[in-house]
């Protein structure tokens, strides 16, 4: 009754876009052989540790991954594929029996005897990570109870495709909030978040960044509410519970922190609250909603002597000699000029196109699969128009009028490229080591939705129309193709 | 007015699936299973009449071809013999040969006379007929798990590359293979089948619903938007529309 009573007041377009999403999902968690996704073992690992024995991965211990985790990995080669263009995942029916008739020997300990380190020193990868996501994943997890391995892997596949739809539709609910009720331009804008193939991709493995994606639009959606209807409890309260759900997804969540505040205080404002005590105590609640599971994980991670945030470790190795973050972010987006010290060998050319272009639309497996290049032109560009028209239609909107939304939208990305720019410049200083991806920018993906909205209202109604069609069109084109060349890259 | 969004959609969708489609159907392949090891070293130095044996290998899929990773030294390559026989030194299953003159780094693949049958574990063996050395690139013993070069019975510590091969077909008439060999290692209610009906769905489904979509959202009230590019009206009146 509830679920006819969500459906019915959800608009049909946002509907049919939901079940296309989840469509594509199912598609991309099906298809990818165990695995192949990046960073996928230790997620995986993580949350059998967490559903298995109750507590987060550690950092001394017995066994990185249980022993069942380790006989599926060396079962189907993944370990060897991974990256690997020139292998295949196992699809020996012979190898796969074998490995049902060994997996049915195992005890129940088989599974839970991964804690996340082995006595050597090795550990998780994932293990520096908050554990809400995890926590999600065991879901799935425990309903998949009674089957092997890959029937739990792949629920928890699916299950965290869905978060993929919570963003489209946190990011129709956006462009409502700022262009109002335009089911046109809130379709398109959805439609960069709902059928980009990055995002369906990385949201249909066991990812944390999935939930990341989902609670980035969440919370610039509610943000957006706070600043234009002002603070109430309940909207404060919102966002800052979708502010710490991002939080203790993964560190990259700290990025919304500064956006999060300056929401709370611009909604504070409009809704007429002073720095009086009895006002300031209307503003409690809100920030209990962030401040108790936020500070309870920091409490649990210091108790438990853990690290509460994701560490890179900077040091230890052959650092890089360079001439200081201006001329890395210099080289970073622009070629670099003579005299300047260049970036260590093996960096791409113009990094921000491999990265923030091509590792944002689209590598897929561990990053060894990629789109045709033509492709990469097309996206680039249109990305590059949407952000402009993005501009263009702020200004002709009115700087003052919509000032503390773009303030609010750009700290939102200021932020987080911030912080993925001061990581991995301190990495190049210290190991020489690159960090950056194109899907730590997948969080801002409905901000590029929203820019989308944005530039197609520029145009006349039915230039719009036109837009609006081929720009849908060409994003289920991108899909279609990135899973055929996904699927021959595994299986052809 | 309705029908712009759904005629910019169809044409775009329908020749970007028939552009990916075409060249699916151009995109010859042949591949029936491969160790997945990558060359990184020489796995087998062969001197004249050499040996080199990869085992075992479980047959994932019949195949009557073996495609090697070759080194001549900057010589034109030497005729190469290979075997396939049932592992541990069981009868043969097959045999190839190499001609001469291939040049150095070619990945040659060698026609067999027979076919090895899926489910078999074999070990397929690589003899050098000429009077030059060759090299056998492949990679680390850890490379491929389970599985060894030996030469004259002595562990090499090391893995061949070596993909097994089927008649080349397009990658559009491999789809039932592709299907099959995505069903192996999931959970026990996929099949082949879930592959096509997901295919099925993606490629009509989608574009049903995506279609569906767009004339529900610019056939609603004030759905064609009003062109002055405006980001939206006064903000506290949106209260209600998200």
């Amino acid at each position: 009754m509830k679920f006819r009573r969500l459906a019915a007041a959800l608009p049909r377009p946002l509907i049919l876009l939901l079940v296309t999403t989840a469509l594509l999902g199912a598609s991309w968690a099906l298809l990818v052989p165990p695995w192949q996704a990046p960073d996928e073992p230790a997620h995986f690992g993580y949350a059998q540790t967490l559903a298995e024995r109750g507590e987060p991965p550690q950092t001394e211990g017995e066994r990185i991954f249980s022993t069942e985790h380790d006989a599926a990995a060396a079962a189907i080669g993944s370990d060897q594929l991974a990256g690997n263009l020139f292998a295949r995942p196992e699809w020996g029916r012979a190898v796969y029996e074998r490995w049902r008739a060994l997996q049915a020997g195992f005890g129940s300990d088989a599974r839970s005897n991964g804690d996340g380190a082995s006595p050597d020193g090795g550990n998780n990868s994932a293990r520096t990570n908050p554990p809400l996501y995890y926590a999600f994943e065991a879901v799935p997890y425990y309903v998949g109870a009674g089957t092997d391995l890959f029937g739990r892997l792949y629920l928890m596949r699916l299950w965290s495709a869905l978060l993929l739809l919570v963003a489209a539709a946190a990011t129709w609910a956006l462009i409502g909030e700022l262009l109002g009720r335009r089911p046109g331009l809130q379709l398109v804008g959805a439609a960069v978040v709902g059928l980009q193939p990055m995002a369906v991709f990385v949201g249909a493995s066991v990812n944390p960044d999935a939930m990341l994606i989902a609670a980035f639009a969440v919370t610039m959606w509610l943000g957006v509410r706070v600043i234009s209807h002002g603070l109430t409890t309940a909207n404060g309260i919102a966002l800052c519970a979708a502010t710490a759900v991002a939080v203790l997804t993964k560190a990259t969540g700290y990025a919304l922190l500064p956006a999060v505040a300056l929401a709370l205080a611009a909604g504070a404002w409009r809704a007429g609250v002073r720095v009086r005590p009895g006002s300031l105590a209307a503003a409690a609640p809100p920030l209990l909603a962030l401040v108790l599971p936020v500070g309870g994980w920091l409490l649990y991670a210091r108790l438990s002597d853990r690290p509460a945030v994701n560490q890179i470790d900077v040091g230890g190795g052959e650092g890089f000699d360079h001439a200081g973050p201006f001329s890395y972010l210099w080289q970073f987006y622009l070629p670099d000029i003579p005299g300047q010290l260049p970036l260590p060998t093996g960096y791409p050319a113009i990094p921000a196109i491999d990265f923030w272009i091509e590792g944002f639309w689209g590598k897929f497996g561990w990053l060894e699969i990629e789109l045709p290049g033509p492709l990469y032109v097309v996206v680039g560009v249109l990305s590059a128009v949407l952000i402009a028209g993005a501009g263009v239609a702020l200004v002709r909107s009115g700087l003052r009028r919509h000032g503390v939304v773009a303030a609010f939208l750009g700290l939102v990305a200021l932020a987080l490229l911030g912080g993925l720019h001061l990581t991995e410049y301190r990495l190049l200083a210290g190991q020489n080591a690159v960090f950056n991806q194109g899907r730590y920018l997948l969080p801002l993906l409905p901000l590029l939705g929203l820019a989308a909205a944005a530039t197609t209202s520029l145009l006349r109604p039915r230039s719009q129309q036109l837009v609006a069609g081929a720009l849908v069109g060409f994003l289920l084109v991108l899909q279609i193709v990135a899973l055929a060349i996904v699927g021959a890259r595994f299986y052809a | 007015m309705r029908s712009r969004a759904l005629i910019a959609f169809l044409v775009v969708t329908v020749v970007g699936v028939a552009v990916a489609l075409l060249s699916a159907a151009r995109d010859e392949r042949d591949l029936a299973f491969t160790l997945g090891v990558a060359p990184g070293l020489v796995a087998a130095e062969l001197g004249p009449g050499g040996v080199a044996c990869q085992t075992p290998v479980d047959v994932a899929e019949s195949f009557d071809g073996v495609r090697l990773f070759v080194g001549t030294f900057h010589r034109p390559g030497q005729p190469l013999g290979v075997t396939v026989r049932r592992a541990g030194r069981g009868g043969p299953i097959a045999k190839g040969r190499l001609p001469s003159g291939y040049p150095d780094g070619a990945r040659p693949t060698v026609a067999l006379d027979a076919t090895a049958s899926a489910g078999e574990q074999v070990e397929v063996c690589v003899r050098n007929l000429g009077d030059r050395r060759v090299a056998l690139f492949g990679g680390p013993e850890l490379a491929k798990r389970d599985s060894t070069v030996e030469i004259a019975g002595r562990d090499q510590h090391t893995d061949l590359v070596l993909e097994f091969t089927q008649e080349s077909r397009s990658a559009l008439a491999w789809l039932p293979e592709i299907f099959d060999r995505a069903s192996v290692f999931r959970p026990v209610w996929v099949g082949t089948w879930t592959y096509w009906l997901l295919v099925g769905l993606v490629l009509l489904g989608a574009p049903a619903l995506l279609a569906r979509a767009l004339r529900d959202a610019f056939g609603a009230t004030d759905g064609s938007g009003d062109g002055d590019g405006s980001l939206a009206g006064d903000l506290p009146q949106s209260r209600t529309q998200a």
